[in-house]
């Protein structure tokens, strides 16, 4: 595998997410995004950054590799509307742990947290995101 | 009633309050979707008599329990809240006039 790696497995967690009916809008992005700019109808929106990319062993022709990337959902929703957030939550959920190899590009993806923020009528479900693949060290 | 200001000798049951809009705070949630923070001062008056605190306080109770008593205002608003009350003070003796600051809180698409 060559550093395109990192990108077909962000390119297929993107595929994945847009395969979730719920989910309207998926960017992938290195920031964050100018949401006060997106209409309502584009919402339940998510963006995908990549974070951070490390390698968790290595020998003298492998090494195992994990990038980790930040997942945001951005929902509309009333104050006291907690169905809205938490379906939200359970079909990215579902939609990961069904493809935790993201189409064979990745050994697993995991979710390390989800954290809901953020204030009426606007919440933000952010997922911390793990994925794990082997890389030769003489392509890194 | 809808007035910019009390006509000083006009024909008025007492106690009366005038609405008077103020100014509008507009924040970007999406571009379609702004939380507006409106600002409506509600002038009240009532005849002062002998007692103008008294009149005063019982005034400023009576529009504090409307203001509170629907917060919503008919489901039009997600809060609303006074956030300063003011008075003449004295000086607007025989009557006697409290200030109310009032916020209402809503969402607009435009």
């Amino acid at each position: 595998m060559t550093d395109s790696t990192r990108n077909t497995i962000l390119t297929n967690i993107s595929n994945v997410i847009s395969g979730i009916t719920s989910i309207k809008t998926v960017v992938c992005s290195n920031g964050n995004v100018n949401i006060e700019t997106y209409k309502s109808a584009s919402l339940p929106l998510v963006q995908i950054i990549f974070n951070r990319e490390a390698p968790l062993y290595e020998t003298s022709h492998h090494a195992l590799w994990e990038i980790s990337f930040e997942l945001t959902c951005y929902v509309l929703g009333d104050i006291g509307d907690t169905d809205s957030v938490e379906n939200i939550v359970k079909d990215i959920k579902n939609a990961i742990g069904e493809n935790q190899t993201m189409n064979q590009t990745c050994i697993i993806t995991e979710i390390a947290s989800v954290n809901i923020v953020g204030d009426f009528p606007l919440w933000r479900v952010i997922f911390d995101m793990r994925s794990k693949y082997e890389k030769d060290v003489a392509d890194a | 009633m809808d007035r910019q200001k009390q006509e000083i000798f006009g024909d008025y049951k007492y106690p009366l309050a005038f609405i008077n809009d103020s100014s509008e705070s507009r924040t970007y949630v999406l571009s379609d979707c702004i939380k507006v923070e409106w600002t409506v001062v509600i002038v009240a008056y009532n005849l002062a008599g002998d007692t103008p605190s008294t009149v005063l306080n019982s005034l400023i109770s009576i529009v504090k329990s409307g203001v509170e008593s629907d917060i919503t205002l008919g489901g039009n608003a997600y809060n609303t809240k006074i956030i300063r009350i003011d008075t003449d003070e004295g000086f607007a003796y025989p009557n006697c006039m409290a200030l109310f600051t009032v916020v209402i809180s809503y969402m607009s698409e435009d």
